[in-house]
């Protein structure tokens, strides 16, 4: 998988400006970490990204802006769809889930959680449920 | 002859507590099943936001596991699709003791007097099955007292105008109000909507060795910090337990209902793993009491079919599994052009009655209020309107400048039951312990989504007259409706050929078998049931008593 391209899309998905992006908060890892536990939606993401490498050689280089472009011309395909998702779900979900570091994105909209423990409660038993 | 228990009760959820405790209570010895485990905050509270039992993307913190436990559902298109329980059409509720009421936001509304009368108030529908109820709301008001007192609500008794007669006021002042209040009474003024604070089942004020709510942003769908949301587990449970006439087992599956060559109850056969192993048990008692929920009981009851009863048992009529309804959830949001938001917990501060009735073109209604704190990924998932591109600096600047100036208006809408919508047995699909798994199909009846159009407008209209800028909302669509409000697929009724249990919850042609949890609702009221369910369950049991 071209993880380069990867991580400068979701760097574009939520994008860094006064407030931290996607990759200051550890999205970019967390999504890395699901797709490697995920086959179904590594396939998906893989397929997706070796089709816009071809399409649009070194676009992982070029500006923000440009970069925006490219993914406006492709934002209704599947793989781009389901990774919006799992990208936005990481950065504002609760920051044990990997994605959304400090609760960064929660400091920047205003969610407070109010627990006792932190922003993710009490310990998880892990995820098998 | 000898039994090993005088009572079973399958389900350790809203009603199966609540049965439990008031048998074991006078004396008689309960064996009480659940499927799920027994969780706390310390085990269960973990904050996974995207594994939780309100937004299950991935799975639930209070199960059932999302394997070894499918179910088949039937789309609208009569597409079968075989899924886990965090999928979409599975209609979930916690396997847990306590069920939904573990994590449940806890509204604790009376149902209206006409809520009990819909046939003889609108006539009934083409194609649809809506009857009365086979008693009036007097017959049920001093249940509802008793679950309001005895698991314990917060509320005004000055509550909505079009309710029925209280003899007392609940026990704990109501939460209290905030911005989004505030915001609401202005655009209610100038509708000349009445409005009040809505009941909850939380503690406002420390009561019975437990503490008041602390006001965390992450209610409903998650077990509480401070052990302020009555649920039956921490009410009704523990007084049962506390008699030391009631046995309660976790993790176990109950297989069927156990009748006699007469076709007489005799008890159950349950499943549960010793050392991962399944081993089965059969046990006897004198009278059974299904309290799984209204797929699980229905399942269960068609699951029990004998020689005598090829069908299932209550199914001479073919009627148990139909008219299985929910809860439309009309959701309006509207963007003010100031912040609007109370982090503050639980989220529910405002609510009015008055479209639950006497809507033009509408069969019924339903009660409308503001919402829980929603979860930001909740948000980011249900909140942004059409048309937002849900990516780069549009998706982020929305969320950073409007998180806080959303609110939402929503509400149940009271369903028309349609004897295509039900719950029967797989003929193929199995669970973990091989047994055939629920099948859900149909689609809600047309009244229903009328109602839920209608509803919708009303709840714009609200927000447009409290100053919203801008108002969106998706239209709802025809759909199977049944999810954490199932209701219907036993109900009762005054007639053996009409119903599948008495108006006490027993089932017609078994004097030992009883059913007591939304199974039993005729229709589902334009609220949430469980404050129904659990007045249900006090005024079912003390019936139980007489057959014991």
């Amino acid at each position: 998988m071209d993880e380069g391209l990867l991580v400068a899309i979701i760097d574009r998905i939520v994008p860094a400006d006064a407030d931290p992006g996607a990759l200051a908060l550890g999205t970019d890892r967390y999504v890395l970490d699901w797709l490697g536990a995920h086959a179904g939606d590594r396939g998906l993401v893989e397929a997706g990204l070796a089709r816009l490498a071809s399409a649009r050689p070194g676009l992982a280089g070029l500006p923000g802006a440009e970069r925006d472009a490219a993914l406006v011309a492709i934002e209704a395909e599947p793989w781009f769809a389901r990774l919006v998702v799992l990208v936005s779900e990481g950065f504002y979900a609760d920051p044990d889930n990997g994605g959304n570091r400090d609760a960064g994105s929660w400091t920047m909209i205003g969610y407070r959680h109010g627990l006792p423990e932190g922003p993710s409660g009490p310990p998880a038993r892990g995820r098998s449920q | 002859m000898s039994r090993d228990y005088d009572a079973i009760v399958v389900g350790a959820g809203a009603s199966g507590n609540i049965v439990a405790a008031i048998l074991a209570e006078a004396g008689h010895r309960v064996l009480l099943l659940e499927r799920g485990p027994q969780e706390s905050y310390a085990s269960a509270g973990h904050r996974d936001h995207l594994r939780n039992q309100r937004h299950s993307a991935y799975g639930h913190n209070s199960g059932p596991d999302i394997t070894g436990n499918p179910r088949v559902f039937v789309d609208s298109a009569g597409h079968e699709h075989v899924i886990a329980p965090h999928q979409y059409g599975y209609h979930n509720n916690a396997a847990v003791v306590g069920g939904g009421t573990f994590v449940y936001g806890g509204l604790a509304w009376r149902f209206l007097p006409d809520d009990f009368r819909m046939a003889s108030r609108y006539g009934v529908p083409e194609g649809s099955s809506l009857t009365d109820w086979p008693f009036p709301y007097e017959a049920l008001a001093p249940y509802y007292q008793r679950a309001e007192w005895e698991i314990g609500v917060s509320g005004s008794g000055a509550g909505p105008v079009q309710a029925g007669p209280r003899e007392a006021d609940y026990p704990m002042p109501p939460v209290p109000g905030g911005p989004t209040a505030e915001v609401l009474k202005k655009g209610a003024a100038a509708l000349g909507l009445n409005t009040f604070s809505p009941p909850l089942l939380v503690n406002t004020v420390p009561r019975d060795g437990r503490q008041a709510c602390i006001q965390c942003g992450s209610c409903v769908g998650f077990p509480c910090p401070s052990d302020a949301k009555n649920g039956s587990q921490n009410t009704m449970l523990a007084r049962a337990l506390a008699t030391g006439n009631c046995e309660l087992i976790t993790g176990a599956m109950v297989e069927r209902v156990e009748t006699d060559g007469r076709g007489t109850v005799t008890g159950v056969s349950f499943l549960f793993r010793r050392d991962l192993t399944p081993v089965r048990r059969t046990v006897s008692a004198r009278i059974v009491a299904l309290c799984a929920g209204a797929i699980e009981t229905a399942r269960l009851l068609l699951a029990s079919h004998s020689r005598l009863h090829p069908e299932g048992l209550g199914n001479a009529h073919d009627l148990v599994g139909r008219n299985l309804q929910g809860h439309y959830y009309p959701t309006a949001f509207g963007l003010f052009e100031h912040d609007v938001y109370d982090a503050r917990g639980p989220g529910v501060t405002i609510a009015t009655c008055d479209y639950n009735h006497g809507n033009d073109g509408v069969v019924g209604g339903g009660m409308l209020a503001d919402d829980f704190v929603m979860l930001p990924i909740i948000f980011w998932k249900t909140a942004l309107p059409a048309g937002l591109r849900r990516w780069g600096s549009e998706a982020k600047d929305f969320m950073r400048a409007n998180y806080r100036r959303v609110v939402q208006v929503k509400g149940p809408v009271h369903e028309i039951p349609n004897p295509e919508a039900r719950v029967t047995l797989d003929p193929g699909v199995v669970d973990r312990y091989g047994l055939r798994v629920a099948r859900l199909s149909g689609v809600a009846h047309a009244e229903t989504v009328n109602t839920a159009r209608y509803m919708l407008g009303k709840a714009r209209d609200w927000l447009a007259a409290s100053g919203a800028v801008s108002v969106w909302g998706d239209e709802p669509v025809s759909r199977l409706s049944a999810g954490q409000h199932q209701a219907g697929t036993a109900r009762m009724g005054t007639d053996s050929h009409g119903s599948v249990t008495d108006p006490f919850g027993r089932v017609w042609g078994h004097d030992n078998l009883f059913v007591s949890d939304t199974a039993l609702h005729p229709t589902n009221g334009g609220f949430n049931p469980v404050l129904t369910v659990m007045a249900l369950a006090f005024r079912n049991a003390e019936h139980m008593l007489g057959a014991l």
